[in-house]
């Protein structure tokens, strides 16, 4: 037997003065600890969406402002609030963190809107470690019968507790355990495919394997 | 001293009862680096019948007497074009100096290059396009692009290095090994530190690799000490191409896929090298499946590192008894496509999937919140609905017993021809048998660790989640099969399953 590879540090006879596989042994042990050292430092803490305003998908009179609180104070530098019209087209960006409450970030809106479905793309980084989270909402602005949208505009829509409809499914504490089967897919057909096309493969290989032998022969 | 054909039969059938065993003992953890995010369970079925052909296919080269071929004639091969190997030399100086500058001086979100380079493209990617279209390392190896540059302006200067000295035989290809362990440790076990500690890694290893070629010539040392050149290197024997004569000349040659594996010139550590990848494949597919979690739970990392180095020890040790009986060619033969089998088994939704998340690292390179360009390319998620399970099955499949049989094939003939065997002869045909009883065994283990449900609970531990809000079993009947277990994926990218 040769020797195992590391990391094997229990292994005394790696430990030999021998070899210069010994003291490649050693060196990736310590490396193997150094990296130890560095890898318990992750946390990974997104400030996920907790309410927004205009509520997503929900349709009100052009807001003056869009409203967007967290799950954890923002790093104003590298958030951000932009209104995207139906064609793609970011209409109004940037964005204000309320300096009293670091969780909120706003987007005033300087005109009306036309009437129409808007897309609201927000990015937060979290204050306590910078990462990044993205998301999108969607409100739809109706044909103003009122003259003075701007008024009850931003309560059309009561802040409402949004599910993110971002990548965060981590918003759920532990992982969603037994999602039913929702996908057609679970029927015995479809497992039965694989196997066919497998076997179809493996036939045709063999076919091809013999004839290619006879043919040799001749 | 001939053994007993009889004996090491019951030899190499204890250690792989042994291994199962202790496969099924105490081992690993959750957190990978490479984490799946498609979870569609192969149905009971599909496995099933995967393992009846895995058997079939290994008796039916052992009663086929003359399963003969000839390794490829070495042809002079060709140079590929500059404008190619200058774009690949390009593609990764630039994916290199991506990483280094979102380490210095990037945030964190999902578009971090560092993960997605270095375990997604790199790890899981070149490793496809090494055993399935060629050598393409040889030109993307950023480590060599980095010395060749500064060699060329030492010289221009006028700046001698100290004088290449001569690798020494005794090494071998063990600083590959050892590099490939601690890679492989990293990516299972030491992956807590995220990208940031993913940089430093990569910093490190650059300044050893540069230090390294100075020392013993680069092509020396790309050949036997630097581990991502002798992994690719060994898995494109695979390849329907491959570098012809002098590495250094660059010339490449077509050939037969798979036609490599009869070439000669395996060593020692490589197999053991082969082992350990395999292994360590088996290892992160078995250690995410909801029975394993059952009996182990998620153990720290001193736990995690010892089960890894026992498992990874099991494989290599039961790779190693085999080789004894059927020869060290035949066995790394035998056991090098269904490492590359296992690999695509089990990551190509990985890359297909998280692969995407390019999108947003293009719109946002150094994870600034930015868009560029307010194409809105930095908010895409990653999407698994073009992947029907059918289809992840067929290939699932079509990968693990198209491995298996390409390692019965290659190990069949690789010791008909160690050995001399006269077609057909017996005795030639029981030495195989204990290849075959290790390959079987390697490939139900696979075929049924990709029929668990998975458990995943990527960075919901880091998140201060109590270890005991873990996820339930994904539904165990029957009927339940395709159960998609949803949970927040590595970088918090969930994915939409399959509608």
């Amino acid at each position: 037997m040769r020797a195992l590879p590391p990391p094997d540090v229990d292994d005394t006879a790696s430990f030999k003065p021998s070899g210069r596989r010994a003291r490649a042994a050693v060196v990736v042990v310590v490396a193997a600890l150094a990296v130890m050292l560095l890898a318990p430092a992750a946390a990974f803490a997104h400030a996920e969406l907790d309410t927004v305003t205009p509520a997503d998908k929900s349709t009100v009179r052009s807001p003056a402002e869009i409203v967007m609180s967290f799950t954890e104070p923002l790093k104003p530098a590298n958030s951000s609030i932009k209104l995207v019209d139906p064609s793609g087209v970011v209409v109004v960006q940037g964005s204000t963190v309320d300096a009293n409450d670091p969780k909120t970030m706003r987007l005033e809106l300087p005109t009306l809107l036309a009437p129409a479905t808007y897309t609201v793309r927000w990015t937060s980084a979290s204050a306590l470690d910078g990462d990044l989270d993205h998301g999108t909402t969607t409100f739809t602005v109706a044909a103003a019968a009122s003259t003075s949208p701007s008024a009850g505009a931003s309560q059309a829509g009561p802040s409402v507790s949004t599910a993110p409809s971002s990548a965060a499914v981590s918003a759920a504490p532990s992982p969603a355990p037994s999602a039913p089967p929702a996908t057609p897919a679970t029927s015995t057909s479809d497992a039965v495919i694989p196997v066919v096309v497998v076997l179809l493969a493996l036939a045709a290989l063999a076919l091809w394997f013999m004839r290619g032998r006879s043919r040799g022969r001749r | 001293m001939r053994p007993d054909p009889v004996r090491l039969v019951r030899i190499a059938a204890t250690a792989t009862a042994v291994g199962s065993l202790v496969a099924a003992g105490p081992a690993i953890a959750l957190a990978h680096a490479l984490s799946n995010t498609y979870q569609s369970r192969l149905p009971l079925i599909v496995y099933l019948a995967g393992a009846a052909i895995a058997v079939g296919l290994s008796f039916a080269f052992l009663l086929i007497a003359d399963v003969r071929a000839e390794p490829p004639v070495t042809t002079a091969g060709r140079v590929p074009p500059a404008a190619l190997r200058y774009l690949l030399r390009a593609i990764g100086l630039i994916g290199w100096l991506w990483v280094c500058a979102q380490g210095i001086a990037g945030g964190s979100g999902t578009g971090d290059v560092t993960t997605l380079f270095l375990w997604v493209y790199g790890w899981v990617g070149l490793a496809f396009l090494s055993a399935f279209v060629g050598p393409v390392w040889h030109w993307l190896d950023p480590f060599t692009t980095i010395h060749d540059l500064g060699a060329a302006i030492f010289r221009r200067f006028g700046v001698n290095g100290w004088a290449i000295a001569d690798y020494p035989r005794g090494l071998g290809r063990w600083p590959a090994l050892a590099g490939l362990v601690f890679f492989v440790w990293l990516e299972l076990v030491g992956n807590g530190g995220g990208p940031r500690s993913l940089f430093i890694v990569l910093v490190g290893y650059t300044a050893f690799t540069l230090a390294m070629m100075a020392q013993f010539g680069r092509d020396a040392w790309r050949a036997n000490g630097e581990t991502f050149s002798v992994w690719f290197g060994l898995l494109g024997r695979l390849a329907p191409t491959a570098l012809a004569g002098d590495p250094a000349e660059g010339r490449v040659a077509r050939r037969t896929f798979a036609s490599g594996l009869l070439l000669p010139g395996w060593r020692f550590e490589d197999l053991v090298m082969i082992a350990a990848g395999t292994a360590s494949i088996l290892f992160d597919g078995l250690s995410q499946t909801q029975p394993w979690f059952e009996v182990f739970g998620a153990p720290g990392v001193p736990v995690k590192t010892l089960q890894l180095a026992g498992f990874l020890g099991l494989i290599i040790v039961a790779a190693l008894l085999v080789s004894r009986l059927v020869g060290l060619p035949a066995t790394a033969a035998g056991l090098l496509p269904i490492a590359a089998g296992y690999l695509v088994a089990h990551y190509f939704t990985y890359l297909l999937i998280d692969g995407q998340r390019i999108i947003v690292a293009v719109a946002d390179p150094f994870q600034q919140g930015w868009d560029l360009g307010n194409f809105g390319w930095a908010f895409y998620e990653p999407t698994s609905g073009f992947l029907p399970p059918g289809f992840v099955w067929t290939i699932q499949l079509a990968a693990v017993v198209g491995g298996h049989m390409l390692g019965a094939w290659a190990g069949h003939v690789v010791s008909a021809r160690e050995s001399g065997a006269v077609r057909g002869e017996r005795s030639h045909r029981q030495r195989e048998v204990p290849l075959a009883v290790i390959m079987v065994a390697l490939t139900t283990l696979t075929l049924w660790s990709l029929g668990q449900a998975l458990v995943v609970q990527a960075p919901a531990a880091a998140r201060g989640a109590p270890a005991d809000q873990r996820p339930s079993s994904a539904g165990s009947s029957f009927m339940a099969w395709n159960t998609v277990v949803r949970g927040p994926s590595r970088a918090g990218a969930g994915v939409t399953p399959p509608a």
